[in-house]
């Protein structure tokens, strides 16, 4: 299970989603207060999230479609996150 | 002189170098304070540089899953070329629109900026050609010319992308192309308004149809119904109708004059900066020159006018017979120029003030640029400046423009 985060380049917190890897699924998404118009942008199914869509999203993202998401978000907790798509999108890995 | 100045390290001390030492030998500065600027205003803006700089840093050496940067390095050299350092990448193909675009970070003599670049080459997932003429594969010119257009004027009113010709070389030989700052500031995400008609991932959220936009817009001739259906497509998104309609007019005023042919048609060319908080306003950004001025020239007339011994007056004479047929681009032209201005005064346009002087010596920049490199766009160039001269001379432009020239 690890916690993805996603924030804005200031360090704002925006909103933070569980991905748990055995069973391919995902929490319900935790939205910041006033966050939610941004969180839609950056995650456009942030309302009924997927491991599917989250997946997909992700691996756009990092010019990777077809990657796996425990591959992507294992790469984005050791190495960071950055994407010309989005460009003041940060996504933080936690445990847990 | 004397002037207070920012350095690396983030404290303000005096630098003494001439203006045409900034950044050269002694001077370890990385912002110098304007002339034009108190100094409140001057540590506000260099406090921002630093915290920018530091962030370039912080992106500097991230890599994606590859193993390579995800934000490519390169180094200006002096002979003024960006060339991308040894075993880097350039370019994010899934940047919508036909040119190759991507992030680059540049380092200049140990200052490094991040800077977005729009190549003149086409994006490597669209299999074709360019269609015949420099207007297409070469829209850096225009969008440098036009962005000195918007630089000189001091009210458009409208937050504006500015663009640089640049000199590239990114793996694939010398080649021509725009770098321009990032448009976001921070905590803002930038977002197209109408769908391109697309089914990416991050596009699903747009609140415009490409179908509303062709038949309410594109394909529409009323002005009136034009405006109102802008304002309530702007209004989606939560910028106020009146922010909306003097956004819309005093673009749709550049657009006239610049003779925009990429507006009207192109849904994908209204972008909007979103803050991440609702109680900011949404933002509406103006962008994209590259389809301006356009004036059919190709590598053959650039060659054939260079053995004319008379090819200044061939020029001028091409330019001001366009100059005649002109009837302005964009959301409310290309048909009859003074109904078009009547509307936009009708409208609320406010018009420029232009510092035409500034702007024509632009072009000298531009010429510099060109001849250093032995490129052949010196006549298309030529062309280009004798056709917005005419331009801004003819009677109805000038009724947009402050103090009328």
């Amino acid at each position: 299970m690890k916690k993805v985060i996603f924030k804005n380049s200031n360090g704002d917190l925006i909103f933070t989603i569980s991905v748990n890897f055995k069973e391919k699924t995902v929490s319900k998404a935790e939205v910041e207060k006033d966050r939610i118009e941004i969180s839609k942008i950056y995650y456009p199914d942030i309302e009924a999230p997927s491991y599917t869509s989250l997946e997909r999203l992700i691996a756009h993202y990092c010019d990777k479609d077809g990657c796996d998401l425990e591959t992507l978000i294992s790469h984005i907790e050791e190495n960071g996150f950055y994407t010309p798509y989005r460009p003041n999108l940060r996504i933080y890995v936690e445990r847990g | 002189m004397k002037r207070l100045a920012l350095t690396k390290e983030g404290t303000l001390t005096y630098c003494v170098a001439k203006d045409e030492n900034i950044g050269k030998g002694r001077c370890n500065h990385i912002a110098h304070k304007r002339d034009e600027e108190s100094v409140e205003e001057f540590v506000i803006r260099a406090e921002k540089d630093l915290n920018n700089s530091i962030r370039v840093l912080d992106l500097k050496n991230l890599i994606d899953v590859d193993g390579l940067n995800t934000i490519p390095n390169a180094t200006l050299g002096d002979d003024g070329v960006i060339r991308l350092n040894e075993g880097k990448s350039f370019g994010s193909p899934k940047m919508v629109g036909n040119q190759f675009k991507g992030d680059l970070i540049i380092d200049n003599k140990g200052f490094t900026f991040k800077k977005f670049v729009k190549l003149d080459r086409l994006n490597p997932l669209i299999n074709g050609h360019w269609r015949h003429g420099m207007d297409y594969s070469n829209s850096s010119i225009t969008e440098d010319i036009c962005s000195r257009f918007i630089e000189s004027i001091s009210n458009t009113g409208i937050k504006s992308v500015l663009y640089n010709f640049s000199i590239f070389d990114l793996g694939n030989g010398i080649e021509t192309g725009t770098i321009s700052d990032n448009y976001m500031e921070e905590n803002v995400s930038e977002e197209l308004a109408i769908a391109p008609n697309s089914e990416r991932e991050d596009m699903k959220n747009f609140r415009v149809t490409f179908d509303e936009y062709y038949d309410n817009v594109a394909t529409e001739n009323d002005y009136n119904k034009i405006l109102e259906s802008m304002i309530d497509f702007f209004g989606r998104y939560r910028v106020k109708p009146d922010i909306a309609k003097k956004f819309i007019i005093q673009q749709a005023g550049l657009d006239l004059i610049l003779g925009n042919e990429d507006r009207k048609k192109n849904p994908s060319n209204f972008i909007f900066l979103i803050p991440s908080s609702i109680k900011e306003d949404v933002i509406p950004l103006n962008m994209d020159y590259g389809r301006c001025l356009q004036i059919f020239w190709t590598e053959t007339s650039e060659s054939r006018i260079e053995d004319m011994p008379d090819s200044e007056d061939v020029i001028n004479e091409i330019a001001m017979e366009e100059a005649k047929n002109f009837s302005g681009g964009g959301l409310f032209g290309g048909n009859n120029l003074k109904e078009s201005v009547d509307f936009l005064i009708d409208n609320g346009f406010e018009p420029f003030n232009l510092d035409k002087e500034k702007f024509l010596a632009s072009f000298n920049n531009l010429e510099e640029k060109i001849s250093k490199h032995g490129l052949k766009f010196k006549n298309y160039i030529k062309l280009k400046k004798k056709f917005i001269e005419e331009i801004l001379d003819n009677k109805e432009i000038k009724r947009m423009l402050k103090g009328g020239y």
